[in-house]
């Protein structure tokens, strides 16, 4: 696939998010979805790439964990604007169900991995940031999904994570649990040993390339 | 502490710590204060009155008559450059000649802020992609609908064809035969499958509109003759009403290019329920003009008139009073039929209504297509 988002289009997205120009942003990304760019390009090549960089900003300390947050709030905002494509697609008759756990309040990244289930025909269910232990055992055994995605940034929340994947592992023995995230940058997949059916997804690669495994 | 430290600590305090700092003097005039204030506020505040800063006292200007020296922080509230109140934590110092006011946030409240806006912006943002997914989804199921509902309208349009002509064919033979309450019935099935077969075309017309499947087909006809015949087809019942039908034409013939069958389906529902609403003894009025660009018509009558609150939605296919205000064997979706048959014309059709005197229904259609 060639990308449709050039280093000229890049640079400017990422100069108006750390400005937090949420208009230009939108102008852009309007601009770039009327162009019927693909999603996967918009998302991997604008969207991830803006805000990995910013986040390595922010770990430099090159810029405040404001502008990041309002970086991240920007983003999220411009997924809205590509939910009209993301959701008209058919769907297969395959669920996912995508959250972060407690105390982790970053989803932007979780969000988007929502969004490639549907972008793959799945329906992606998204629970949002600091999902409560119990209320995911209640939605996973309401939705009854393929696969259950559990997303961490922030490595401190390892140990949730830890606690969540074993007290879904004991509930529902057969339920393929997708992992991911920034944290595990710091380590923790060992997690992929420690438990049975537990798969790490490094990027949006290894996220597709799980997610037509599950479908065969 | 060392001397060179303290002098440190005061420089910095001074220059860039974010502390709200203000000295004033003891008539309440501010004579300095630090960078974070000024930025804090949106403004440097020397020689404006702490009664100007602070929203907690808004009518006094003496210091010592607002607070004595405070030991411990005291809350109050300030104007911040954004508009929005800011509270702080004060103490304030009785140096005599001049006040020290001294103002910090505290850590724990402004974390807690952070984390409840980032709790906010996620929850919305999950919000809203369930909101994209629920609409994608009945926007799906809407289609379906849609689809149904021209399957079986499809489906049912020939049969109740059928039936029509069957009906019509073994009146003619059995005429003789049929004792008057047999005809009677007869009449009565007629009329009902006729019925049927119109609300069978407006689901028809319904679900062709939704699919944006309207088609119209062109033709070029003298607007005059095509009112003519309308009006003339509805005299009988304007007159078993007791309702006086006119029509009223400028002296030019007018050739238009529209989709002649199209145009008399709107006319034929709004004639229909101009005679349907109109009390005995009524008027309705048929009236075509033009100028250089459009041609306008308009059915007037002197019925019982629609409430403003009903006209909002008059037109549209969901309208709850559709079926109140269409005549009473119809689907009740003739006007907003009616309305996308006039959009397709490129034309705009309205209505204006005053209850208890009656309606007037106008549709214009550019005249150069």
């Amino acid at each position: 696939m060639v990308s449709k988002i050039s280093e000229e289009i890049f640079t400017s997205f990422q100069k108006d998010l750390l400005a937090g120009d949420r208009r230009q942003c939108s102008m852009l990304v309007e601009k770039l979805l009327s162009g019927k760019i693909d999603v996967r390009d918009l998302y991997l090549n604008l969207f991830q790439r803006a805000m990995y960089n910013i986040g390595r900003l922010w770990e430099y300390n090159k810029i405040s964990v404001a502008v990041e947050h309002l970086a991240t709030s920007i983003t999220l905002q411009m997924l809205n604007l590509v939910y009209p494509v993301l959701f008209s697609a058919e769907k297969k008759n395959k669920s996912a169900v995508i959250a972060c756990v407690a105390n982790e309040y970053h989803q932007l990244g979780s969000q988007m991995v929502s969004d490639i289930f549907e972008l793959n025909g799945w329906n992606g269910y998204y629970l949002g940031s600091n999902t409560p232990l119990d209320d995911l055992l209640k939605y996973v055994d309401t939705k009854k999904p393929d696969i259950l995605g559990l997303s961490i940034a922030i490595y401190f929340n390892m140990q949730n994570l830890w606690k969540t994947v074993e007290v879904v592992r004991r509930e529902f023995p057969g339920l393929f649990i997708l992992v991911g995230g920034q944290a595990f940058l710091w380590g923790g997949r060992e997690i992929t040993t420690e438990f049975s059916d537990v798969h790490y997804a490094a990027g949006f690669e290894d996220l597709e390339n799980l997610i037509r495994q599950q479908e065969n | 502490m060392p001397v060179d430290m303290l002098d440190i600590l005061r420089k910095y305090v001074f220059t860039e710590a974010s502390l709200f700092l203000l000295i004033c003097s003891s008539n309440g005039r501010i004579t300095d204060s630090n960078p974070y204030t000024k930025q804090l506020l949106g403004f440097d505040p020397l020689n404006y009155k702490i009664n100007d800063l602070f929203l907690d006292f808004t009518h006094v200007v003496e210091p010592r008559k607002i607070f004595k020296e405070i030991p411990e922080d005291k809350l109050f509230n300030i104007k911040t450059f954004t508009g929005l109140p800011q509270s702080l934590y004060f103490r304030f110092f009785d140096l005599g000649s001049l006040f020290l006011i001294v103002g910090r946030s505290d850590p724990r409240e402004q974390e807690n802020m952070r984390k409840e806006i980032i709790e906010l912006n996620n929850n919305l943002n999950s919000l809203t992609r369930q909101l994209h997914k629920q609409n994608s989804e009945l926007a799906k199921l809407n289609k379906l609908k849609d689809q149904f509902l021209s399957m079986a309208a499809h489906d049912l349009r020939n049969p109740s064809g059928v039936i029509l002509n069957i009906a019509e064919i073994l009146k003619e033979n059995l005429s003789a035969q049929l004792t008057e309450e047999d005809a009677y019935l007869w009449d009565r099935m007629q009329k009902n499958a006729l019925f049927m077969s119109q609300i069978i075309n407006d689901f028809l017309d319904v679900s062709l509109i939704q699919a944006g499947q309207l088609s119209l087909r062109y033709s070029s006809c003298s607007i005059a003759d095509l009112l003519r015949d309308n009006v003339r087809q509805h005299q009988i019942m304007a007159e078993t009403s007791g309702l006086k039908l006119s029509l009223e034409l400028p002296p030019e013939n007018i050739i238009i290019s529209c989709d002649i069958s199209k145009i008399e389906q709107v006319l034929n529902n709004l004639l229909g329920n101009a005679i349907e609403h109109t009390e005995k003894g009524g008027d309705i009025l048929v009236k075509l003009t033009a100028d250089a660009e459009h041609l306008t018509i308009t059915v007037r009558d002197t019925g019982m008139g629609i409430s403003p609150d009903k006209i909002k939605e008059i037109f549209d296919f969901y309208s709850k009073d559709r079926k109140k205000l269409s005549v009473k064997k119809s689907s009740g979706l003739g006007l907003a039929i009616s309305q996308k048959i006039i959009a397709a014309h490129q034309g705009k059709i309205w209505v204006e209504s005053v209850v208890d005197k009656g309606s007037t229904f106008s549709f214009s259609i550019p005249l150069n297509k």
